[in-house]
């Protein structure tokens, strides 16, 4: 927000464009709460790409760890964002957000027997699917970086537990902030506890030189050993070297062996960790 | 006059307290508007089902009631409601413009990037959480899971009953194929795909027959 204040330029998109998106997206949203978000999504990223998928999954992230509505913090983010301004911005939120307000006052005025029930019904049950399937394609965004920020089963662990929250524990406990503090006070304490562990065991992290020479493979554990490195694209002269200097049991019971870009890790042989920990 | 003041600040903590957003305020409207401000017990149900059953957002419709309905029918009751609107949504808008400052602050720092990595599976098991919910909420209507204080339950849905329970069976789960379908082959704008729907659901569900 600092950066777009320096340089005064025009805003791209017109008060009441932000206004008429609100409108819009407020008018057609079934559900309640965090199912307003693939539509929000849907519009403001793929359509008139205002704010980047980055963005969207970090405001999911931020509205369900603090208080108030998440809706409207979505919304208000989004009209300061694309009106580069933020009493703009909140006005048009407040705006925008009234009309259907409006609507419900007056069906409520007119009574419930004036309400089309048997409709809203009909409604309720098309605007759902979409909704469905809208969430499904958003919460796949998450799967995307899988085993480079958290290791396979760090992840399923912490997904399985979220769905299992959410679906188990009755309503209203089962509020998302309950959740997020859980997995932070436990992610953190898991932190704080696994540096400790490898200060205490190092993995053994060897580069990988540019000049490679030529080495035959003759022993089978070699070839076993290369099977399990899964390197890919390392020499595998280079790695042979790399093995001649450790102790060939030890390889096999001690470590797991990774390959990447800079080297091979040989990583102590304890499961799910956090990977950039291998780069401190 | 009480009751404005009563209405106003109830709006102002109430948002304030409650986390996410939804079915979660009901409990705490109830309090303010039957226990304070002893609304009747009939308008309060009709507020509620009303904003149950029109889209939007759902705290936001209560709160705008909670100003007429301080006035007890008197004229001022009009302008109220958008004075407990005001002091409803004021609070969320402050909230995120702070939060983003911290936020973005926050980014480089170790354990925030290490809480952003947790937060992917957390919010990726919200999200599909959530669609198993709208799923039996809309493929068994007469099902009730985990919904405000009845875990679990089967009553007669008014409408989607009869032949139109077995008709909802059927439609939901080919029209969500379909949909991905389609959302995956062309690129539809979204509110285009939601009113097809609800066209094609109007002639499946047939509304206006009793």
């Amino acid at each position: 927000m600092k950066n777009s204040k320096k340089h005064k330029s025009k805003p791209e998109v017109s008060f009441w464009t932000a206004v008429w998106f609100i409108i819009k997206i407020s008018i057609i949203s079934f559900g309640g709460g965090n199912a307003i978000f693939p539509i929000i999504k849907n519009q403001a990223v793929d359509k008139y790409h205002w704010i980047t998928d980055a963005e969207i999954e970090d405001i999911i992230v931020i509205t369900n760890s603090i208080p108030g509505p998440s809706t409207v913090e979505a919304m208000s983010y989004i009209c300061i964002k694309i009106l580069d301004s933020k009493w703009k911005g909140l006005i048009a939120t407040f705006i925008g957000l009234l009309p259907h307000v409006l609507i419900f006052f007056s069906l409520f005025m007119l009574g419930t027997a004036f309400l089309p029930t048997q409709y809203l019904n009909v409604v309720y049950i098309a605007v759902i699917p979409v909704i469905i399937v809208m969430l499904v394609g958003l919460s796949m965004r998450y799967f995307r970086n899988l085993n480079v920020e958290l290791s396979y089963p760090l992840f399923f662990g912490y997904f399985v537990f979220s769905v299992a929250f959410n679906l188990f524990i009755p309503s209203p406990y089962n509020i998302p902030i309950i959740l997020i503090c859980f997995v932070i006070l436990i992610g953190i304490l898991f932190e704080i506890w696994k540096t400790h562990w490898y200060k205490k065991h190092p993995a053994i992290v060897i580069q990988q030189p540019k000049i490679k020479t030529g080495l035959n493979i003759k022993n089978p554990e070699y070839k076993l050993l290369l099977k399990k490195s899964k390197a890919k694209n390392a020499s595998k002269t280079w790695l042979l070297e790399v093995f001649d200097q450790m102790e060939l049991s030890d390889i096999n019971t001690k470590y797991k062996i990774l390959w990447s870009t800079e080297g091979i890790f040989f990583k102590p042989k304890w499961g799910f960790i956090l990977k950039d920990v291998l780069n401190d | 006059m009480i009751s404005l003041i009563i209405a106003v600040v109830g709006c102002f903590l109430l948002s304030f307290i409650v986390f996410g957003g939804g079915q979660i305020f009901i409990p705490f409207f109830k309090i303010l508007l039957v226990d304070m401000m002893h609304v009747d017990d009939n308008l309060w149900q009709s507020a509620l089902t009303l904003s149950n059953a029109t889209p939007g957002v759902f705290s936001l419709k209560l709160a705008f009631v909670t100003g007429y309905l301080a006035a007890y029918g008197e004229w001022w009751g009009y302008l109220a409601m958008f004075l407990t609107y005001t002091a409803f949504i004021i609070v969320p808008m402050v909230i995120m413009v702070l939060a983003m400052k911290v936020f973005n602050k926050l980014q480089t720092n170790k354990y925030m990037i290490i809480v952003n990595h947790l937060m992917k599976p957390v919010i990726a098991g919200i999200l599909i959480a959530l669609s198993i919910q709208l799923l039996i909420s809309v493929m068994f209507p007469l099902v009730q899971f985990n919904e405000l204080n009845n875990y679990a339950g089967i009553a007669q849905h008014p409408f989607f009953r009869d032949w139109r329970l077995w008709a909802a069976i059927a439609f939901v789960p080919v029209d969500i194929g379909v949909i991905w379908w389609m959302t995956k082959k062309y690129k539809i704008n979204i509110i285009w795909i939601i009113l097809a729907n609800i066209v094609l659901a109007m002639i499946v569900f047939q509304p206006w027959l009793v």
